[in-house]
């Protein structure tokens, strides 16, 4: 599953992260690793980029890069 | 001398423990050949010189962007001390990875953990013994806010600068999986061995070089070239090795292990409760980040902060300048009396107004860089970046350009240093070119002049017709240089963090206004002095003041014919007005009160008034001005004003009955409005004024100030040609 299949207030965990060049190092540097909660906060208004939850931090990510990472397990809010 | 760096992630507090700990000896600058800003102090303590270096806020040292290669050479090159690392006590698992990578540089170290009131509120405990053994560093409790442990960090630091004074670098072994640790040693090994890397094993820590080499790292290998190494088989086929083994490339699988061994550290040290960091944050954005109410909310905001700086700013520049003109200018002229003309023409139109055309941006820089250090250190500026990235991309910019943007609408020069805010240099450049073209305050006069002349009662059409026309050249442009290679960022992705909403201290709010404002004044005073005073002699000469026949209604002569297809060329007057616009659009107004014959009215017989009638009336005016400020901050309605042309009436006062006589200067000619039309455009586009110069140069250096002069003319020269030849096909 993508990353960008996540609904507001789902978490999952992160799978990989897939060709994205340099901006996959970025990515890690900021925490988003195999195997760590990931949650979606919320849209932007306009649709995008994305507000995520990650290690106790709020990352803000453009779907076009949201979709290379790959997710499992998502968990629904109750 | 005692080099100290601070190193940490953005929003980590670093500038404000700086601040507190330098105190009034924090300078601002720029790292060499890059627009990133550098803060430095020194001072002496206890009897030694130190001096402290604020680097980047990074979050890796990786070499991808331009904050992370100044940190990175900072530390490996210029050989800090000590380097100390400040990290947010409240979000330690994430902190403690730039830690990690730091500790691989292999320099003596302490850390900070800042923020250390907010760790205690939130009830978590640390270990702090087992921490530092675990971690390798002594660690002390900071908060800048509270003035916490900073004499205690400085003290420290120096003590491990001492300890390690003749130790050239701290051996560090991160805790790896078996098999990666055999690679390890072998290439290890083999680097022990090799000739070649004698002198590179001298100079870096054997960690970082085997990581590095490892990871392939681009820079590291870049370097490794100067000392002739090219060969490194061996290290090829332990990535292959290794890369086959873990499905994953060797730079992920170390990030990874840099994230296990800070997970390992804290389960055993950290005790975190229930409560988070983020528990006020996530109630605060879900208003100002609401679907439906995040972007009303921020327009709203923006409109406040024009508001605030312009109406705050205005009335205290007015003073300035009355005081400068006519305070300082009356009395400079009692001087200069009995001198030659020129001379006291140079000293009171030339030099006394040139210090005037500087000193009166000093308010509207120190409301800009205020209210730009509230948006920063409040952690809303991320917020910006978030809520107008779907906007701003379609030019090749991210969300946070959108602030110089609309900054130009008041005022150029704020709006090219607001691009400050940009992390990426090409962005900022891409930025800094379009926002000249969103039309300033000081244009009004011009619009007012000849909209009054020419249109009458579509006056305020017109105007807004040439608001529009400059958003959407600037839009125009962004989209043609966003792909070329100058403006093209490599950073294309939007990749940042929201930080948690902080209230800002305003000591270091005020401090950091104050340095930038200085730093403007240093730096822009020569550039635009000089180019007021060639201005002024190009007016002056050859006959003495007498403008119609100087210099520039000559070179406005001989251009005309040049200016031809634009439409407004077959008048010289309009075409040599262009010249003196530059120091300041508004001085066009008066340019052409100058040059046009206009009918005669008895010149106002001045007041006699005695110098301390004269001081308490330059008092009593700043006074008035500073409550006008405070009023023009709190009257939100007053923003509307910004964008008010003035009438008829108030430019007659200017320069009496200029307004019949530009009516007159196409009079009788059915083109006429069209060619003022041309003309208004033409001023529109053009280059803003030579403050906005001085800034671009002073921001991105000269050659791209140039670039931006050339294109500032050849911009409104095109444009005025297509609007007058295409517009003469319908009249």
């Amino acid at each position: 599953m993508k990353l960008t299949e996540l609904s507001r207030g789902e978490k999952a965990t992160i799978v990989k992260i897939g060709k994205l060049g340099d901006l996959k190092k970025r990515l890690t540097d900021m925490g988003i690793t195999a195997g760590e909660i990931i949650k979606l906060e919320r849209d932007a208004p306009l649709g995008d980029p994305q507000q995520f939850l990650i290690k106790g931090t709020g990352i803000a990510i453009r779907k076009e890069d949201a979709k290379h990472i790959e997710i499992k397990d998502i968990i629904g809010i109750k | 001398m005692i080099k100290i760096a601070f190193a940490g992630n953005p929003n980590v507090g670093k500038s404000a423990l700086i601040n507190e700990i330098a105190g009034s000896s924090l300078k601002v600058g720029n790292w060499p050949g890059v627009t990133v800003e550098k803060k430095e102090a020194q001072f002496e303590y206890k009897g030694q010189q130190i001096k402290l270096v604020d680097l980047p806020g990074v979050y890796s040292l990786s070499p991808y962007t331009l904050e992370e290669k100044i940190t990175r050479d900072y530390i490996l090159e210029e050989n800090p001390d000590v380097v100390i690392n400040v990290v947010d006590s409240t979000n330690l698992d994430r902190n403690l990875y730039l830690t990690m990578l730091l500790k691989e540089l292999g320099k003596p170290m302490i850390m900070a953990l800042n923020f250390i009131d907010e760790f205690e509120k939130l009830n978590y405990k640390l270990d702090l013994k087992h921490f530092e053994k675990h971690i390798g560093m002594e660690a002390v409790q900071t908060s800048a806010l509270k003035n916490r442990g900073l004499v205690e960090l400085l003290e420290k630091a120096l003590l491990v600068a001492e300890k390690h004074k003749n130790q050239v670098h701290s051996k560090y072994e991160l805790r790896v999986d078996k098999f990666l640790e055999t690679e390890m040693k072998k290439v290890e090994e083999f680097i022990k061995n090799s000739e070649e890397f004698t002198p590179v094993v001298k100079k870096y820590a054997i960690d970082f070089i085997v990581i590095k080499l490892l990871e392939g790292d681009k820079h590291f290998l870049g370097k490794l070239k100067a000392y002739g190494i090219n060969n490194m088989e061996t290290i090829d086929e332990s990535i292959k090795k290794i890369e086959e083994k873990f499905d994953e490339d060797v730079e992920t699988i170390f990030a990874e292990s840099r994230y296990g061994a800070v997970k390992g550290i804290l389960l055993h040290t950290l005790k975190t409760s229930l409560k988070s960091r983020l528990d006020f944050t996530d109630k605060v954005d879900k208003i100002l980040l609401n679907r439906v109410l995040g972007l009303p909310i921020f327009l709203l905001l923006i409109a406040v902060l024009m508001g605030t700086v312009f109406n705050g700013a205005a009335p205290l520049q007015d003073w300035l300048d009355g005081f400068i003109n006519g305070f300082i200018g009356k009395y400079a002229g009692f001087l200069v009396e009995g001198t030659p003309d020129w001379l006291s023409s140079f000293v009171l139109d030339g030099l006394i107004a040139g210090v005037g055309g500087v000193l009166v941006f000093v308010p509207l820089m120190l409301f800009l860089y205020f209210f730009l250090a509230i948006l920063e250190e409040s952690g809303y500026m991320s917020r910006v970046a978030f809520l107008m990235d779907k906007i701003m991309r379609t030019m090749g910019l991210n969300g946070k350009a959108f602030v110089p943007m609309v900054l130009g609408f008041g005022c150029t020069v704020p709006a090219i240093y607001a691009t400050r805010t940009l992390e990426d240099e090409k962005s900022r450049r891409l930025t800094a070119l379009m926002a000249p073209f969103m039309s300033c305050g000081a244009r009004l006069p011009v619009y007012g002049l000849f909209t009054a002349a020419f249109f009458g009662k579509s006056a305020g059409m017109i105007v807004m017709s040439l608001y529009f026309l400059g958003i959407f050249v600037a839009m125009l442009v962004g989209l043609t240089f966003r792909k070329h290679k100058y403006f093209k960022t490599e950073d294309t992705a939007l990749l940042i963090e929201l930080p948690p909403y902080r209230i800002p201290s305003i000591k270091m709010i005020t401090r950091s206004a104050l340095t930038r404002t200085g730093s403007y004044l240093k730096k822009a005073t020569t550039v635009i002095m000089g180019i007021l005073i060639i201005l002024w002699a190009l007016t002056y000469f050859p006959n003495n003041g007498d403008t119609e026949n100087s210099y520039m209604a000559k070179f406005g002569k001989t251009l005309a014919p040049i200016m031809k297809p634009t439409g407004f060329g077959d008048r010289w007057e309009a075409v040599a007005a262009i010249v003196p616009s530059i120091a300041a659009k508004e001085v066009v107004v008066g340019f052409m009160a100058q040059v046009l014959p206009l009918k005669d009215t008895e010149k106002e017989t001045e007041e006699r008034t005695t110098l301390s009638e004269d001081i308490v009336d330059q008092v009593k005016g700043l006074g008035f001005a500073i409550k006008d400020s405070f009023m023009g901050i709190i009257n939100i309605k007053a923003i509307g004003g910004l964008f008010e042309t003035p009438d008829a009436e108030a430019i007659e006062e200017e320069g009496q009955g200029v307004v019949r006589a530009v009516a007159n200067l196409w009079a009788g000619d059915k083109e006429g409005p069209l060619k003022a039309y041309s003309f208004m455009v033409f001023i529109l586009l053009v280059v803003p004024c030579i403050v906005t110069l001085a800034a671009i140069k002073q921001e991105f250096g000269n050659k791209f100030m140039w670039f931006v002069t050339g294109f500032l003319v050849i911009v409104p020269y095109v444009a005025s040609t297509l609007i007058f030849q295409i517009g003469r096909l319908f009249i």
